[in-house]
């Protein structure tokens, strides 16, 4: 069910979980939300919106500068990230001989990791972790953050079901950028169309059956020239 | 049997039409119609703020313009002291109702066009305004609705006409709308533009351009907030009319 600000939802007690408030015992939908209740408990998913980051997000962001200690990451939100040196490398450098440009450069699409939110809203990202760091080749597109759930879907259904079918990397950052990366563009720009899809339609019943049979269809017709 | 000038009830309100994501630009967007007042709202953001701000809240900008071609006489075109006025005015109805404490450091823009103008643009406005913040998913109390109510000769009306806004019985006399005197009475008019929370019943909003006593301002007020429900529901049903393929 659809709800928008100020509908009631349910009433305080009700076990309620993602975006609403408290007002005279009532819980209230601040948003325009999907309302799904599952037992007694009420999940309220937002359909549109940005992304504010939160400890432990894995983002797609863009290198936009280059300072001497580190690098200004774009990540498709109001705040930026920040990555520092010591976050950003794995080995000692020696900073008056090594341009960090050789790391990370303006435009550079980096897979990175938030590591802490700080309360006047600066970001530190990481990328010394496994699966992290530069992104050399494939293909980013931006969605709405708040559908990147839709994508991924239930125990990341969707995503496999992508993956299988078409036989692509997929990164999904939870800041609506998707990385992917495939054996031809043709293929990687038929994942693109397909994730389009599932912004536009998201929401509506059987998704990934129908996801699945277009797919299918695409690749059949690749395959056929 | 008279009634006002364009037909109505007293508590009827002008035909209403509300229509949401009409800018694909825009992160929100939204259109309102009280009759012939016809106002677009566009919302961009929350983006970084470049002037420095406090790190607490948002900024909550809000632009409100007439377009020169909305009035029977051309308007020129750079802002006047009544659009920088009103501009004001919708940003103080507009705030109470957002949550924009978990937006620190940032800049809500808010931008209001005046397509058509037939008296209540403000009020239209601020509808638009409220169902396009709605849409651009920025977390509110409630959708803010605002409606004009008034005083016209001796009796209490909602959503005044430009005609009824300039009422005076000694002007209509000897007129061919001489008649109307016998429904509105005699006397000037005075408007009372609103805005409501319908949730809480708060006004964010009330300005009064004219002379009302007292109890006509409580009754006039009472009457805005019992057909505040009704605007709401058409804000409502506009919002989940683009999620109408939506199925569970």
């Amino acid at each position: 069910m659809i709800v928008v600000p100020g509908n009631v939802i349910g009433k305080i007690g009700q076990k309620a979980e993602g975006s609403y408030y408290i007002y005279e015992n009532y819980i209230i939908s601040n948003t325009v939300a999907l309302k799904e209740t599952k037992k007694d408990k009420i999940k309220i998913t937002p359909l549109s919106g940005i992304y504010i980051p939160k400890k432990g997000d894995l983002v797609i962001g863009k290198v936009i500068e280059v300072y001497p200690n580190g690098w200004l990451i774009d990540i498709n939100s109001p705040y930026t990230g920040f990555l520092l040196i010591k976050d950003g490398v794995n080995e000692f450098i020696d900073i008056t001989k090594i341009d960090l440009n050789d790391y990370y450069t303006y435009g550079d699409f980096i897979v990175a990791k938030v590591l802490n939110v700080m309360r006047n809203k600066i970001i530190n990202l990481t990328t010394k972790e496994k699966g992290l760091g530069k992104l050399k080749e494939g293909l980013v597109i931006s969605i709405n953050p708040k559908k990147v759930p839709r994508v991924i879907g239930k125990n990341a259904s969707m995503l496999q079901t992508i993956k299988q079918i078409t036989n692509v990397d997929i990164i999904v950052g939870q800041n609506g950028r998707i990385w992917i990366s495939g054996e031809n563009k043709q293929k990687e720009l038929i994942v693109a169309k397909a994730i389009y899809m599932i912004e536009k339609m998201s929401h509506t019943k059987g998704l990934t059956d129908k996801i699945k049979k277009f797919l299918e269809e695409e690749i059949k017709k690749l395959s056929n020239g | 049997m008279v009634k006002r000038f364009d037909g109505r009830e007293w508590d009827e309100i002008r035909k209403m039409e509300a229509k949401v994501g009409i800018i694909p630009n825009a992160n929100g967007s939204a259109m309102f119609k009280f009759g012939d007042t016809y106002a677009i709202a566009a919302v961009y953001g929350p983006k970084l703020a470049k002037v420095p701000t406090k790190y607490d809240k948002a900024i909550l900008r809000v632009r409100y313009n007439m377009l020169t071609f909305s009035v029977p006489e051309r308007k020129k075109p750079a802002p006047s002291r009544r659009e920088i006025e009103l501009s004001e005015v919708i940003k103080r109805a507009l705030e109470p109702a957002i949550f924009l404490e978990e937006f620190p450091g940032t800049i809500i823009d808010v931008y209001v066009d005046i397509i058509n103008a037939d008296a209540g643009t403000r009020t239209a406005g601020i509808n638009a305004a409220s169902l396009a913040l709605a849409d651009a998913g920025i977390p509110m109390k409630d959708l803010v609705v605002a409606v004009a109510v008034g005083k016209v000769g001796e009796r209490i009306v909602i959503d005044l006409t430009k005609e009824e806004e300039d009422y005076d019985s000694e002007k209509l006399k000897g007129t061919e709308k001489e008649k109307y005197i016998e429904y509105y009475g005699e006397g000037k008019a005075t408007d009372i533009p609103v805005a409501i929370i319908p949730l809480t019943k708060e006004f964010t909003l009330i300005q009064l351009d004219g002379e009302i006593d007292k109890e006509d301002l409580e009754k006039a007020l009472k009457l805005a907030q019992e057909k505040s429900i009704e605007i709401r529901n058409v804000l409502e049903k506009a919002i989940k009319e683009k999620y109408k393929e939506t199925k569970l």
